[in-house]
C-alpha cells in the first residue's frame, strides 16, 4: 500500500475517533462504535447496564460520598449526559446543571435504567452498608472505563475523609483537565480498511429455563481463595479465564446432557461462550469509553461428550489464537466498517433501530449460549488498599443468554458474579458443584 | 451519626430523612460502639444475608410524584381553570350586555362544582370533615340561586327544609352503616329506611310551604313499601345469612 493513502486512512481514522463535537457554544458527544446500535436494544430489563462495586471495610458516610460524586462531576464530562435521538445517529448530550449523587441501592442490581427517557443518566452510583456500587449502561463504556470511575470515586471519598493518597497513583482526580484522548472512539482509531470480515458465528445452544419474574434479578456471588484458582487453572495448563470459561463450558455441557432425548434433539447443539476481551491491553488506549470485544470458543456436541481436560484444551488453544492484534483487528474492521458504510449511515434512526435488533437476536444472542468476563485483577495504592475490603463485578442482565459470570480478583481472593435471569439456578450449581468437586474452597452469597 | 435503617449508611448529623430512600431518620437510635471501636473485619467479610437490601427499589420511583403532591396539583390545577371559566363568563356577559345577571349562575354553580370535587380530594382519609363542608356549600349554593332572582323566593320556604331532611337523613344513615360491624343486607335496610325518611320529611316540606294541612300521603306508600322490605332485609342479614358481607353476596 502506498504511504499516501495510509496517511489518509490514518487522518481520516483521527477524525472518526473524536466523540466530542463542538459548534459554537454547543458540545455534545456521539457514541463510540461498540455503542452506537446499543440504544435501541435496551428496555427495563435488558439495561445493558453492569455492576462494579466495592465494599470498604467501614460503613458509608453518604456526606463524603456525595460531595465526592459532585467535585468528580466535572472531571468526566463525557459520563454526565443524556442519550437523544438525532436523525441518523443517537447522540449524548451534556446534563451541565445535573450534579451527579448517589442512589439507593436496590436487591436487584443492574436493573430499571431507562438509558432512551430523557434525563436520566446513563450511569449511577448506590450505596448499601459500606458498599460503593457503579453501574453503567453499556452505551457510555465498558468494564475498565468503569472500573476507573469507581476507583476515583474512592480515592475522592477517602481524601474527603482525610485519607490522602501519594500524587501519580494512575487514578484520576477532581480538578483534573480531562484528556480528549478519554472520550475517544478508540475503534476507529484502530480501524484497518483492508482487513477481511471474521467468520460468523452458528447458532448455538440456550439454557432452557423459564424466566424470572418482571422485576427480578439473581446475583450469586462465588468467593474463591485466587491462590488456589490459579493453582487449578495452571495444573489444567491454562489462564485463570481459560479455566473458567472450561469450567463455563462443562456446566452448559452438563445441562444439555441432562435434558431428556426428545428435548435435546430439538435444541441447537452447538455451545458458545461470548469471551470479552479488553483491548487496551493489545491497543494503547486511555479511552473511558467503550474498548472491548470478544471472542467466541465454541464446543460442537454432535461430535461427541467433553471430559474437562479436554473442554481445558480446547478454550486454551482457542484464545491463545484468536486474541492477539490480527484477530481482533478483522473484528474492528467488521464492526467500524458496518458503521462507515454509506447505505447505514443514510438509513435514519428508526429503521436502524430494526436493524439493529434483528443484527443483536440473530447475530449477537442467538449464536451466544452465554458469557464469562474477566474484569483482571484490580490494583489500588495504599492506603486505599487496605481500606477496601472487596470488589465485585456484575454482568448486566440479559434475556437469551440467561445466565452469565463475571470474575475480578481482590487481593488473595477471586470473586465469581453470576447474573442470571433464569428462575432455575442450575447454571450456578454446576459451576459451583464442578468448582467445589475440585477441592476449592467456595463459599456462596446470593440476593434470592 | 444516624444511620439509614434501609440502606446501613452514615447520614448527616442534621439529616431528618435519608437522601438516598428518603426513609425518616430515628434520631435517638445511638451508633453501637462495636462499629468504631473494633478493627474493621477483614477476614470474614459480613454475612450472606446482608449482602443486598430486603427492598427491591427502582430509584426513578422517587422522581414520580407522591400522592400529596399529586394532589396538591389536581387543586391548584382546577383552581386556576375554574376562575379563567368564571372570569371568561362574567367577561362575556359584561362585553355583550354591560351588566352582570346570568353569568352569576354559571359561577356559583363552577364554585360549588369547585368545592364538592376539591373539598373531598384535600380532605381524604377525613371523610367526615369533608361530608360537613360539602353539607355546608349545599344549602349556600341554593341560597345564592334563589338570591340571584329578585322576583321570587323559594330558599326559606322549600330549598332550605328540603336541604336540611336529606342531608341529616344521609349522614344519619352513613353515620350508622359505617358502625356496623359487618355490612351485608343490614345496610340496604338502612338506606331503605333512609329513604322513606326523606320521602316524608320533603312531602311534610311542600304540604307546608303550599300552606296546605300537612298530612303524608304519596310518602306514606314509599314507607309502606320499604320499611317491611328493610325489616326482613334485617331479619335476613341477623338470623339467616348469619352476617354475610355484600362483598361475599355480589362477589364484589
Ligand atoms: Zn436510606
Amino acid at each position: 500500500m502506498e504511504p499516501s493513502s495510509s496517511a489518509r486512512g490514518q487522518s481520516r481514522n483521527e477524525r472518526y475517533s473524536k466523540t466530542e463535537k463542538r459548534e459554537g457554544e454547543d458540545r455534545w458527544f456521539i457514541l463510540d462504535n461498540a455503542a452506537s446500535f446499543m440504544p435501541a436494544l435496551t428496555n427495563a430489563t435488558a439495561t445493558l447496564a453492569f455492576r462494579v462495586s466495592a465494599t470498604l471495610t467501614e460503613r458509608i458516610r453518604l456526606p463524603a460520598l456525595q460531595e465526592a460524586m459532585a467535585s468528580l462531576g466535572p472531571r468526566f464530562p463525557y459520563f454526565a449526559v443524556e442519550l437523544r435521538s438525532g436523525f441518523f445517529w443517537y447522540y449524548l448530550e451534556p446534563l451541565t446543571d445535573r450534579t451527579p449523587a448517589p442512589v439507593a441501592d436496590s436487591r436487584y442490581p443492574c436493573l430499571n435504567m431507562r438509558a432512551r427517557r430523557r434525563g436520566s443518566l446513563l450511569y449511577r452510583v448506590r450505596a448499601y452498608g459500606s458498599r460503593i456500587a457503579v453501574e453503567f449502561c453499556h452505551v457510555l463504556t465498558d468494564g475498565a472505563g468503569a472500573l476507573a470511575y469507581l476507583k476515583a470515586v474512592i480515592m475522592e471519598y477517602y481524601r474527603l475523609l482525610g485519607v490522602e493518597t501519594a500524587e501519580p497513583c494512575g487514578i484520576l482526580r477532581p480538578g483534573e483537565t480531562p484528556s480528549p484522548e478519554e472520550s475517544e472512539d478508540s475503534f476507529n482509531k484502530y480501524f484497518d480498511r483492508g482487513m477481511p470480515f471474521p467468520e460468523r458465528g452458528r447458532k448455538a445452544f440456550h439454557i432452557p429455563s423459564l424466566p424470572l419474574l418482571p422485576g427480578q434479578y439473581r446475583v450469586t456471588t462465588g468467593i474463591i481463595p485466587l491462590a488456589d484458582a490459579l493453582r487449578a487453572a495452571r495444573e489444567h495448563g491454562a489462564t485463570l479465564t481459560e479455566f473458567m470459561v472450561a469450567v463455563y463450558f462443562a456446566s452448559l455441557q452438563d445441562i444439555f446432557r441432562a435434558l431428556p432425548a426428545p428435548i435435546r434433539r430439538g435444541m441447537r447443539p452447538i455451545l458458545s461462550v461470548e469471551v470479552p476481551v479488553n483491548l487496551r491491553r493489545i491497543f494503547a488506549s486511555g479511552t473511558m469509553r467503550n474498548f472491548s470485544l470478544f471472542v467466541l470458543p465454541t464446543l460442537d456436541t454432535r461430535l461427541g461428550s467433553y471430559d474437562f481436560p479436554e473442554i481445558v484444551g480446547r478454550v486454551h488453544h482457542y484464545m491463545q489464537a484468536e486474541v492477539h492484534r490480527k484477530g481482533i483487528s478483522r473484528q474492528i474492521a467488521r464492526n467500524v466498517g458496518g458503521g462507515r458504510n454509506l447505505i447505514v449511515r443514510m438509513l435514519p434512526l428508526a429503521l436502524k433501530g430494526l436493524a439493529a435488533k434483528w443484527v443483536h437476536s440473530h447475530l449477537g444472542e442467538d449464536t451466544i449460549s452465554g458469557s464469562v468476563s474477566n474484569l483482571g485483577p484490580v490494583e489500588l495504592p495504599e492506603p486505599l488498599a487496605s481500606r477496601v475490603e472487596r470488589f465485585e463485578f456484575i454482568p448486566a442482565p440479559r434475556v437469551r443468554c440467561k445466565s452469565n459470570v463475571n470474575l475480578v480478583s481482590w487481593k488473595d481472593r477471586l470473586y465469581v458474579c453470576f447474573g442470571s435471569l433464569a428462575s432455575s439456578p442450575e447454571m450456578e450449581r454446576h459451576f459451583f458443584t464442578r468448582l467445589a468437586g475440585m477441592g476449592l474452597p467456595v463459599r456462596l452469597e446470593s440476593n434470592m | 451519626m444516624p444511620i439509614c435503617p434501609n440502606c446501613r449508611v452514615e447520614l448527616a448529623e442534621t439529616a431528618k430523612h435519608c437522601p438516598l430512600c428518603h426513609a425518616p431518620v430515628q434520631q435517638a437510635q445511638p451508633v453501637q460502639p462495636t462499629e468504631s471501636t473494633q478493627p474493621p473485619q477483614t477476614s470474614e467479610p459480613g454475612p450472606a444475608a446482608s449482602a443486598y437490601p430486603e427492598l427491591a427499589i427502582d430509584v426513578d420511583q422517587f422522581e414520580r410524584l407522591t400522592e400529596p403532591q399529586k394532589r396538591k396539583v389536581f387543586l391548584e390545577l382546577s383552581a386556576v381553570l375554574s376562575i379563567i371559566a368564571c372570569l371568561t363568563v362574567l367577561a362575556v356577559e359584561l362585553l355583550i350586555e354591560r351588566r352582570v345577571g346570568w353569568s352569576l349562575y354559571p359561577v356559583a354553580s363552577i364554585a360549588y362544582l369547585y368545592v364538592i370535587v376539591a373539598v373531598p380530594v384535600a380532605m381524604r382519609g377525613r371523610g367526615w370533615t369533608a361530608a360537613w363542608a360539602v353539607a355546608i356549600a349545599t344549602p349556600l349554593y341554593l341560597l345564592a340561586l334563589d338570591l340571584f332572582d329578585p322576583s321570587s323566593s323559594w330558599f326559606p320556604a322549600i330549598g332550605a327544609p328540603i336541604v336540611a331532611v336529606v342531608e341529616a337523613t344521609v349522614m344519619a344513615c352513613a353515620a350508622l352503616i359505617s358502625r356496623m360491624g359487618r355490612r351485608g343486607l343490614n345496610a340496604i335496610g338502612v338506606a331503605l329506611v333512609g329513604a322513606s325518611a326523606v320521602c316524608i320529611g320533603v312531602e311534610i316540606v311542600l304540604d307546608a310551604a303550599r300552606g296546605r294541612p300537612v298530612y303524608p300521603e304519596w310518602s306514606a306508600i314509599v314507607a309502606i313499601t320499604c320499611l317491611p322490605i328493610a325489616g326482613a332485609l334485617a331479619y335476613l342479614h341477623y338470623r339467616v345469612m348469619r352476617r354475610a358481607s355484600l362483598k361475599k353476596l355480589f362477589h364484589l
